[in-house]
């Protein structure tokens, strides 16, 4: 993601990069990471946020998901190597694009480790987003 | 509870409204499973 961090602003929206560890961990990992000063990285360490989006937190997701493995195998042939997990593990990902008006335009579940939307995706999520926005 | 009345936090601590993200304009809000 953060590869593309700068097209979510320069097509008009923002990026906010939500995780559950705390603060002190989400700071490291953003500076570690190396986001521009648009993009706002956030903490739910009570995971509320997860829950009201629909968000899952399973362990069968996250160690035995054949998807996920292959995922796995397929970043670490790109050179992309894990941390120390910092969070809670079981914890699912996603995205949301919501717009001004509060309606959520575009939803996606994660289920399992490394399932995320492409950037490509996003941006076009974004960009109907935009288009309910001004037709609001 | 309404999904914009979350409360998170920033990097320094601090508390933060989910719906003051996408209240000037609209937002993808990455939720990654955890940090590392």
């Amino acid at each position: 993601m953060r590869p593309h961090a700068e097209e979510f602003e320069r097509s008009g929206g923002k990026l906010a990069v939500v995780g559950n560890g705390w603060p002190a961990a989400a700071k490291s990992w953003a500076e570690h990471v190396g986001f521009p000063p648009g993009v706002q990285v956030l903490t739910d360490p009570s995971r509320k946020a997860y829950d009201l989006a629909g968000f899952k937190r399973s362990v069968v997701l996250t160690l035995f998901n054949p998807a996920s493995l292959a995922r796995f195998v397929r970043a670490n042939l790109h050179g992309f190597r894990q941390g120390r997990v910092a969070g809670d593990p079981w914890q699912q990902g996603g995205a949301l694009v919501v717009a001004p008006s509060g309606k959520v335009t575009y939803r996606y579940v994660g289920f399992g480790p490394g399932d995320q939307p492409s950037p490509g995706k996003l941006l076009e999520a974004l960009r109907k987003a935009q288009a309910v926005g001004s037709a609001g | 509870m309404e999904l914009a009345d979350a409360v998170v936090k920033d990097t320094e601590g601090r508390d933060l409204r989910l719906g003051d993200v996408w209240r000037d304009k609209p937002a993808v809000l990455v939720f990654v499973r955890h940090y590392g």
